[in-house]
C-alpha cells in the first residue's frame, strides 16, 4: 500500500541576523490512511515547521527543500500555490492548538464552519449547514443548530476545540494534522477530545499527524512515533515498542523526566536531562545531542550520526549499539 | 495542637462581572467557603480545572485580592493585622509563566535584589552577597547577573523567579502552576529544585496545579477544588489510593501516563463545565456526575471528615 503522505529528507532553513538557523534537518516520515503518526519533541525541535512545510504555510523568512514530498501519489513540487489552496482544507486539514486565537471572533461558528465546504465543494448553503450540524453533533456538541449562530467568545475552551475539530473534518479530508490539539484544555476534557479524535479518524479512515510535546498523549493514542530533537528525528518506531524499549538517550531521558503515579517514588529526584537545547545556527558536526548526553563518546563530536534501522519501521540515531542502549536504560531505572 | 502556618477560614470571593452592555453586573462566586490548613514543612497541592477558583485563593492569600468574607490566618495571627511588607516578606509567589512575570527591562541581578531593596534590610554588600548566594542555590551561573530575561531560556527564567521569591527567606511559597509553561526535560529540573529547596530551607509550599502526576510526586496533601468549593482533601497517598469523590476519580483516570498499552481512559463525565455565573443547584458537580440522583440536585452535600480524609459527596 502506498503512503498517503511521504516526506523524504526535508530541510527547513530560517535566515536570521545571526546566521542561518537549520530548524529541520533531513526529516523523513510517512503516513498511511487510517493511521496516526506522532511527531513528539520539546519546543523548537522543528515538529511544527515540518508539517507547515508540507502544507506550504511556512513563514516568509523560512525556506524548505526536500528530496520528495508526495501526497496521494502526487509530487508536491508540481503543485502550484493556487492548486495548494484547493488542497489545504479539502485534502489535508489542520487543527490548530489554540482555539481562542485560531477562530475568528467576528464571525459566527456556523459561518466559519460552512466557509470551508463552500470554498472547496459545489454545495448549497443549506447542504453546508446540514453538514456543519452533523459534524457538531459528531464531536459531541448538543443543540448544534443553535450553536451555529453563536460567536466563539460564547463557547468554552473545550467547546471551541471541538468546533476546530469539526471544522477540520468539514470536507472529509484524507489527511488531518493536529498541532497540539489538547494542550490548552483541562485534563478531564483532554482525554475526551483525544478519544473523539481517534474514533473519528477510524470512522472516516483518515491519516492523522499528531504534533505534541506530551509523551502521555502520544503513548495513549498513536500507532507510530517519531521523536524529534533539534530538527532531526532521533528515534522512530511503533508506539508500544518505542515506549517500552526506548533506545536513544534523549528518548530515555525524556521518559525518566516524567513522574508516573505508582511508578516513580514521591519526593525522590526525577531524572533530568542536564543543559538546554542548543540553537542550531550554522553548520554542526557530530551528534545533535552530544552536549546533553550522559553516554557521550569521542566519536559523537566528529562522526556523522545517521538513523540506523534495526527492524521494519524502527530506527534510532545513536552510535551506541541497541544492546548498550537497553542496558543503559535498565541501569538508570534500577538506580 | 500546633497552630498551622497558614489557615484560611471560610474564604468566599464574589466578583461582579458584566453580563452585557446594557445589563447590570452579575455576581460570580469564585471561591465559596474555602478552608485550608497548611502546616509548617508541608507541601499542599490545590488541584482543579481552569475556572475552579484555585488561583483566586492564591491571590487572596498573597493579599493581591480581598476576600468578600472569611479570614486568612498566618502563624496564628490574622493577615489583616500584618503590614503589607511583613506579609510580603513571609509569603512569596512563583508564577506560572516566566516569560511574563519578569520585567524585560531589568537585569537578572536587579530583579532578584528588588525585594531586598524594597524591604531596606542590610547594606549593599550584604545584598550582593545574598544575591550571589541565592543564584548559586537555584543553579544560576553568576555570569547571568547582568543578563536580561530575554537572553535566558524558559527554565532559567523560572529559576530567576524562584530566586526572587526566596531571596527574602520567606516561610510560605505559593507556586501557581510552576512547571506548566516549561518543556518536559526542564520541568523535572525545576521540580527537583523545588524539592531540594524544601529540604534544605524548611520551606512550606502551596502548589496550585492541574497536573496530577506532578502533585503525586511533590505534594504531601492534596485538596481538590471544583467550582469554588473544596470537594475532597486528604494526604496524597490516601487520595491516590482511595479517591472518594467522583470528580477526583475522574481526574485520576484522566492522567495520561506514557504507558501505551493502557489506551485512552473513559471518564464518564459530561463535557459541559458549568457556567460559574449560574452554577447548578445542589451539588455543583451533579450535571457531570455519573452517580448523581435526586438529592444531589436539591442541596449541596456537607463535607464529611473521617480519618483526616475530607470529602463532600453523598455517595462517599
Amino acid at each position: 500500500m502506498s503512503a498517503l503522505l511521504e516526506v523524504k529528507d526535508l530541510h527547513v532553513n530560517i535566515s536570521l541576523a545571526a546566521g542561518v538557523l537549520h530548524a529541520v534537518r533531513g526529516v523523513d516520515f510517512s503516513v498511511q490512511r487510517g493511521q496516526t503518526l506522532s511527531l513528539v519533541g520539546e519546543s523548537g525541535c522543528g515538529k511544527s515547521l515540518s508539517v507547515l512545510a508540507v502544507m506550504n504555510l511556512l513563514p516568509k523568512k523560512a525556506t524548505w527543500r526536500a528530496d520528495t514530498i508526495t501526497f496521494n501519489g502526487q509530487p508536491m513540487e508540481e503543485i502550484s500555490e493556487r492548486r495548494m489552496a484547493d488542497i489545504r482544507g479539502s485534502k489535508m486539514a489542520m487543527i490548530f492548538q489554540e482555539p481562542m486565537t485560531s477562530l475568528n471572533p467576528c464571525y459566527t461558528i456556523g459561518n466559519q464552519l460552512e466557509e470551508a465546504l463552500l470554498r472547496h465543494k459545489q454545495t448549497s448553503r443549506n447542504e453546508a449547514r446540514q453538514r456543519a450540524i452533523f459534524l457538531l453533533e459528531k464531536v459531541g456538541i448538543t443543540a448544534a443548530a443553535s450553536r451555529l449562530k453563536q460567536y466563539p467568545h460564547q463557547l468554552s475552551g473545550g467547546l471551541r476545540q471541538r468546533v476546530m475539530i469539526a471544522m477540520g473534518l468539514m470536507c472529509d479530508p484524507p489527511l488531518i494534522i493536529a498541532d497540539e490539539p489538547t494542550t490548552a484544555l483541562d485534563v478531564t476534557i483532554q482525554a475526551q477530545i483525544l478519544a473523539l479524535l481517534t474514533s473519528l479518524q477510524k470512522e472516516f479512515d483518515m491519516g492523522m499527524i499528531l504534533i505534541t510535546h506530551d509523551l502521555g498523549v502520544v503513548a495513549r493514542t498513536t500507532d507510530t512515533v517519531a521523536v524529534m530533537y533539534c530538527g532531526q528525528v532521533v528515534e522512530t518506531g511503533n508506539a508500544t515498542e518505542l515506549f517500552e524499549n526506548p533506545l536513544h538517550p534523549y528518548t530515555q531521558g525524556l521518559l525518566r523526566c516524567i513522574p508516573v503515579p505508582g511508578k516513580t517514588k514521591p519526593g525522590e529526584h526525577l531524572g533530568s536531562i542536564p543543559g538546554i537545547v542548543p540553537t542550531p545556527i550554522g553548520e554542526q558536526t557530530g551528534c545533535v545531542f552530544q552536549n546533553r548526553c550522559a553516554y557521550v563518546l569521542g566519536d559523537c563530536t566528529s562522526a556523522e550520526v545517521t538513523l540506523t534501522q534495526i527492524a521494519a519501521g524502527r530506527a534510532y540515531r545513536c552510535l551506541l549499539s541497541p544492546k548498550v542502549c537497553q542496558k543503559n536504560m535498565s541501569e538508570s531505572q534500577s538506580r | 495542637m500546633t497552630t498551622a502556618l497558614l489557615q484560611t477560614e471560610d474564604i468566599t470571593k464574589v466578583y461582579r462581572v458584566s453580563a452585557g452592555v446594557f445589563k447590570g453586573k452579575l455576581p460570580l462566586t469564585a471561591a465559596n467557603g474555602v478552608s485550608i490548613n497548611i502546616n509548617r514543612g508541608e507541601v499542599v497541592a490545590l488541584v482543579g480545572e481552569s475556572g475552579c477558583g484555585k488561583s483566586t485563593i492564591a491571590k487572596i492569600i498573597l493579599g493581591l485580592e480581598q476576600a468578600t468574607s472569611g479570614q486568612v490566618y498566618f502563624d496564628g495571627q490574622p493577615v489583616t493585622a500584618m503590614g503589607r511588607k511583613e506579609r510580603a516578606r513571609r509569603i512569596q509567589p512563583i508564577f506560572q509563566d516566566p516569560y511574563s512575570s519578569l520585567n524585560p527591562r531589568k537585569s537578572i541581578g536587579s530583579i532578584i535584589s528588588l525585594p531586598y531593596r524594597i524591604h531596606q534590610i542590610g547594606n549593599k554588600s550584604e545584598m550582593e552577597a545574598r544575591v550571589t548566594e541565592i543564584m548559586d542555590t537555584v543553579g544560576l551561573p553568576p555570569r547571568f547577573r547582568s543578563s536580561y530575561p530575554n537572553q535566558l531560556s524558559g527554565g532559567q527564567r523560572q529559576r530567576v523567579a524562584i530566586a526572587r521569591a526566596l531571596v527574602m527567606r520567606p516561610e510560605l511559597v505559593i507556586c501557581d502552576e510552576p512547571t506548566s509553561a516549561l518543556d518536559v526535560s526542564v520541568q523535572s529540573q525545576i521540580l527537583n529544585l523545588l524539592l531540594e529547596l524544601r529540604e534544605n530551607r524548611g520551606l512550606t509550599y502551596l502548589i496550585i496545579t492541574h497536573d496530577l502526576s506532578v502533585v503525586e510526586h511533590i505534594a504531601s496533601r492534596v485538596a481538590v477544588m471544583y467550582l469554588g468549593r473544596i470537594v475532597e482533601e486528604a494526604a496524597t497517598d490516601k487520595l491516590f489510593k482511595n479517591p472518594r469523590h467522583p470528580y477526583t476519580q475522574a481526574l485520576l483516570t484522566s492522567v495520561l501516563t506514557p504507558e501505551p498499552r493502557l489506551g485512552l481512559p473513559e471518564t464518564h463525565l459530561g463535557i459541559a463545565y458549568p457556567n460559574p455565573i449560574d452554577p447548578p443547584p445542589g451539588c455543583t458537580f451533579h450535571p457531570r456526575c455519573p452517580e448523581a440522583d435526586d438529592r444531589c440536585k436539591k442541596a449541596p452535600p456537607q463535607p464529611i471528615d473521617e480519618n483526616d480524609h475530607m470529602v463532600a459527596c453523598y455517595f462517599a
